[in-house]
């Protein structure tokens, strides 16, 4: 006999059945079981070369195969079969991430024949509602929001039957014992309720729809009727996400290569950020790209089943900054199309962009979580990740696990009915008892409060890191790199001197517990603080006045100023330094590349005045060479920020390439050309530091989503960026759980 | 070292405080202890005991000087304890050079407010020194037990337990109502500009006042379970301590506070709060709701912009604001300098 021992992503993906039939095909004897610590054990007689070419040819395919450890066993065995799993530890026996609609329920849905057809929870072993759903582990159907659906004798049939592609599926149901959608003010239900609501959305109403992770709210793609969208949700700006009927309706609206429609069409089923092929105005105002997915449940195949239509705009039913509705969408819409399953985890879909040629992740939540990652700390500890994107991070026997989108913790809704409440059920959930809490080292936001009153709860420690060794971390920890060189790029984070950090060069080394500020951008002023973030022109003033000492070459800008303000005040401002804030920030740099391009001058979205930048510049001439000043400053920090010391700081300084560049913008130059001169400009100098050292270079933080950016660093140095989880703050979380690697260090 | 934040009131401060102070020194004689940092403590059943050092720059401005400062701010301290202002001690640090006309003119306030608070003046000090120093005012203030007060203890007893015999920061409870006694942030607003001579046509001044009028009022009418003077950090700060002291939550409509058009207008060119910005003559009142009409009244007839801007609630501890657009954030204690948190 022989005993394999598969490593992988093998449990949860219909992989036992698999083996069963592989097994019994092959006429083995033996068994196969899930074991506690997440791999999975094959027992069997004979032909284990043959077999596991098998298993690894064959495999279902959301299942990954790691690797296949072969013994010899001792045993007898009558038959083969599937031996229930006994005590699972909770970490190990975590669910697959939720999974889009497969093909085979897809052609189900649609024969008339089948005892699912037209059923909107269509799912099978392979697909389907799985952690949204799940209320404790092991994920037993009694411990999902399912278990208030017992199974009908058909599908306990299918349920128990080790030939049936549903053989213990936790989650499947049919029309007879299962959930059911509803249409709320019409008093429809079922297909007549999908149908009622596809003719109203095509008849340009707007329409809430209760999926897997949440409430979306949905609107043909048109002007008007998206504008009436934008008023509801009070969006002025913001893209909304479309979703499109199939992948040629994908193709008529964007440019999608093949490794795009690879990873539309995939289990996760993302938003994919795609160059636009339409203007699509009011879906994706001032931008060049639009953010499309395609169907994932069975519920959105039979709505475009009924539709004329081959898209609709589906983004969350909430207002800005607050969590997306699970029970009831408070918005203003025409109709609810809803179902009585309870969404246990509200999980966001995922957003993904190739940023010139490499994926990442910009919003990690539907189809990732909770697949855990490797992560070589010892300690157990939880992660409360920074301010907006929030994600939460849980580290226990060196597998980090982080949670859903939790979004933008400055919304009190988001913070007390989201943020504090995944704490709890992620604690509960992976049974942990954390030794440690890590938080950003902003001491006024939310979650960082927050840490401070769960630390004395949890009796734990508390380490506050800092948002952009946090950043380079992150990085450094999918790649299992302890020393690194790091460019982290972003709009804000607080820094050690009380000053904003944002284009940061980091040297890293976790043996050590320290990193070095080897590079930043120069310190500009920002005007009101977080009102210069708000209005872009502020921002220019302020680089162009510290350049030109006049505002001058500003003068043709006085109409973009707000009511009441002139540039008079804002040099009184600059001068007095009344309520002013410094900055070292990239992304008030791409701020002030908007304002000066006409772009933008009011920000009403995170990022929006750098992607719209982004959208404006094209490529042209590098003319200006990196200027680089040193500045003896603080240098030197531990990674609890306990300690520093000074050393020479290597400082970009831009504000005169600002007003050269502004000058030629006046003189006629061409915009694009002008947006791109300064992204290369940033990257270039960013990279003549990083350069300087002998050591890996990692780049992080939101500004690393922008392809230009990204583009110009590549030509001028090798690095990594993070491919696991997104560079933005919704990654950040990680970084902070890899702080503790270092914090060991220093204990 | 000693930081600008460690007396800038605030998160920072009350940490400092903790630390420094009340670890070393901790005393009480009744019902208030030091560490309790309310407005002002007592000593025997009838009277309580504030004191209070002003600084101004310039010490004399449009609305008032460092004079009216000086009485005002400690029978302000002493009113929202619910006493009565009766008696002050005045001690002066002055700069070697002071101009004496100015001196003047703030002792000319002082004996205005002395009046018409009908309170006396009874000990003093004063220094000359020759580090730059302006003027520097120190005042202790004494206040009594009166009918008012138990009028309005009397009030809220009817409707509650509230075993304190002042009225307390503690005193709040789920479902008080939150009244502000006028517009907020004319004082900060008003000495920033005449100090920096920003160019805005406003016509602003320093909103100092004796608040003891109107509370005596509202105490009159009854119910009031809480009161705070919103001066440094404005009434963010305020509602924080209150929020903080009684372990109760506070949701506040964002469009309910009273601001003046222009002063709103001139913050939001600078990118400042006018909730941040310190008031010297307004109080922050909480009141159970069966009363809050009456003390609605009362105040009003004091000051026509009083406004109910919100409610105390057990769903949540924080100071949460509601937006103009519905959503809702969470309104921290104000930080000295601005901190930029958006990405």
């Amino acid at each position: 006999m022989f005993r394999l021992v598969v490593t992988g992503r093998v449990q949860g993906v219909g992989f036992r059945p698999f083996v069963y039939r592989l097994a019994r095909s092959m006429g083995l004897r033996g068994y196969v079981k899930n074991a506690g610590d997440g791999t999975v054990e094959i027992v069997i007689d004979r032909k284990p070369e043959e077999f596991i070419e098998r298993l690894k040819k064959e495999k279902p395919q959301k299942a990954f195969i790691e690797k296949v450890v072969v013994e010899s066993w001792d045993g007898n065995y009558q038959d083969f079969t599937i031996i229930q799993s006994g005590g699972k530890s909770g970490f190990f026996s975590l669910p697959p991430p939720d999974f889009a609609i497969c093909n085979k329920c897809s052609q189900e849905i649609f024969d008339p024949e089948n005892r699912r057809y037209m059923y909107p929870f269509t799912t099978c072993t392979d697909c389907g509602q799985r952690f949204a759903v799940s209320e404790k582990l092991p994920f037993d159907r009694e411990n999902t929001t399912l278990g208030r659906f017992p199974l009908c004798r058909d599908c306990i049939e299918e349920y128990q039957n080790p030939e049936d592609r549903r053989y213990f599926a936790q989650s499947i149901t049919c029309p007879v014992c299962g959930p059911e959608y509803r249409l709320h003010p019409v008093n429809l239900s079922g297909t007549d309720a999908i149908k009622s609501a596809a003719e109203m959305l095509e008849s340009s109403k707007i329409v809430a729809i209760k999926g897997i992770g949440g409430f979306h709210i949905a609107c043909l793609v048109d002007d008007d009727v998206v504008f009436k969208l934008r008023n509801i949700l009070k969006r002025p700006q913001q893209p909304f996400a479309i979703m499109v009927k199939d992948i040629s309706a994908a193709e008529r609206y964007a440019l999608v290569s093949s490794m795009e429609r690879k990873e539309l069409e995939s289990f996760v089923r993302p938003i994919m950020v795609l160059k636009k092929r339409k203007k699509l105005y009011q879906v994706a105002p001032g931008l060049d790209t639009v953010g499309i997915m395609l169907p994932y449940t069975a519920l959105h195949k039979i709505l475009f089943s009924f539709l004329e239509a081959d898209a609709l705009v589906m983004t969350s039913a909430n207002l800005p900054g607050e969590p997306m509705a699970v029970d009831w969408p408070e918005i203003d819409c025409d109709a609810v199309i809803y179902h009585n399953l309870k969404i246990y985890n509200r999980v966001d879909d995922s957003v993904i962009k190739f940023v010139n040629g490499r994926r990442m992740i910009i919003r990690r939540s539907r189809g990732f979580v909770p697949y855990p990652l490797s992560l070589d700390v010892e300690t157990t500890a939880i992660s409360l990740g920074a301010e907006l994107y929030n994600s939460i991070g849980i580290l226990k026997e060196k597998k980090a696990v982080l949670s859903q989108y939790v979004g933008n913790t400055a919304n009190f809704k988001t913070y007390s009915s989201f943020f504090k409440k995944a704490i709890q059920f992620w604690l509960d959930y992976l049974d942990v008892k954390p030794e440690i809490v890590v938080c950003d080292a902003h001491p006024l936001y939310n979650t960082s409060m927050h840490a401070e009153e769960l630390s004395n709860k949890l009796d734990a420690e508390l380490f506050r890191v800092q948002h952009h060794l946090a950043h380079a971390l992150s990085v450094m920890a999918e790649r299992r790199i302890e020393r690194a060189i790091a460019i982290a790029v972003d709009g804000a984070g607080y820094g050690y001197d009380g000053t904003v950090w944002g284009g940061e060069v980091l040297i890293v080394d976790v043996c050590e517990g320290i990193f070095e500020r080897a590079g930043r951008l120069e310190r500009i002023k920002l005007l009101g603080g977080d009102l210069s973030v708000n209005y872009p022109l502020r921002t220019l003033f302020s680089i162009v006045y510290s350049a030109e000492k006049s505002w001058e070459m500003l003068q043709k800008y006085e109409r973009y100023l707000r009511n009441g303000e002139s540039f008079e005040m804002l040099e009184k401002q600059y001068r007095k330094d009344i309520n002013v804030a410094l900055a070292s920030s990239a992304g008030r740099y791409m701020d002030a590349i908007s304002a000066m391009l006409e772009i933008c001058f009011k920000r009403t979205y995170e990022g929006e005045p750098a992607m719209k930048v982004e959208g404006v510049a094209e490529k042209g001439e590098q003319i200006y060479s990196p200027e680089i000043e040193t500045s003896y400053e603080p240098k030197t920090f531990s990674f609890d920020g306990s300690q520093e010391s000074k050393g020479d700081v290597m400082v970009i300084k831009y504000a005169h390439i600002f007003s050269d560049s502004l000058r030629k913008y006046l003189a006629g130059e061409d915009r694009g050309e002008v947006a791109w001169r300064l992204i290369d400009y940033l990257a270039s100098s960013l990279a003549e530091i990083a350069g300087g050292y002998d050591l890996p270079v990692v780049l992080s933080g939101g500004v690393a989503f922008n392809t230009h950016f990204s583009e110009s660093l590549s030509r001028k140095i090798p690095f990594y960026t993070n491919e696991l989880v997104p560079a933005g703050d919704n990654g950040i979380s990680l970084g902070q759980l890899y702080s503790l690697k270092g914090m060991e260090v220093q204990k | 070292m000693i930081r600008r934040e460690d007396g800038a009131g605030g998160r920072y401060m009350s940490e400092f405080l903790k630390r420094k102070i009340f670890s070393l020194i901790d005393s009480r004689a009744g019902e208030i202890a030091l560490s309790d940092m309310e407005d002002a403590a007592d000593f025997d059943r009838n009277y309580v005991l504030t004191t209070d050092s002003y600084t101004a720059f310039p010490p004399v401005f449009r609305g008032g000087s460092i004079g009216s400062l000086a009485v005002c701010g400690t029978s302000n301290d002493l009113a929202v304890m619910g006493a009565e202002p009766a008696f002050m001690s005045l001690s002066f640090i002055i700069q070697e050079g002071f101009d004496e006309d100015v001196f003047s003119r703030i002792m000319g306030d002082i004996a205005l407010w002395k009046d018409k608070l009908d309170l006396e003046i009874i000990a003093g000090d004063t220094k000359v020194v020759e580090m730059n120093a302006g003027i520097f005012v120190n005042t202790s203030g004494i206040g009594t037990r009166n009918e008012h007060l138990e009028k309005n203890l009397e009030t809220v007893r009817e409707y509650r337990s509230y075993p304190y015999s002042w009225v307390r920061d503690c005193g709040l409870s789920s479902e008080d109502v939150i009244i502000v006694s006028g517009n907020v942030g004319e004082h900060g607003l008003s000495m920033l500009l005449e100090r920096e001579e920003l160019g805005f046509e406003i016509d602003i001044e320093s909103d100092v006042n004796a608040v003891w009028f109107a509370v005596k009022d509202g105490m009159n009418a009854g119910g009031i379970t809480a009161m705070k003077d919103p001066t440094r950090g404005g009434i963010a700060q305020t509602l924080n301590e209150m929020a903080e002291k009684s372990g109760a939550g506070i949701l506040i409509e964002e469009e309910e506070i009273p601001v003046r058009d222009d002063v709103r207008a001139v913050c939001d060119a600078l990118g400042l709060d006018p909730i941040i910005l310190a008031n010297e003559g307004k109080v922050v009142v909480a009141v159970i709701p069966e009363m809050a009409d009456d003390v609605f009244k009362v105040l009003k007839k004091h000051d026509k912009n009083a406004k109910i801007i919100g409610h105390a609630t057990e769903k949540f501890n924080e100071v949460v604001v509601r937006t103009e657009i519905g959503t809702e954030k969470i309104l921290p204690p104000p930080a000295l300098d601005p901190v930029p948190r958006v990405c």
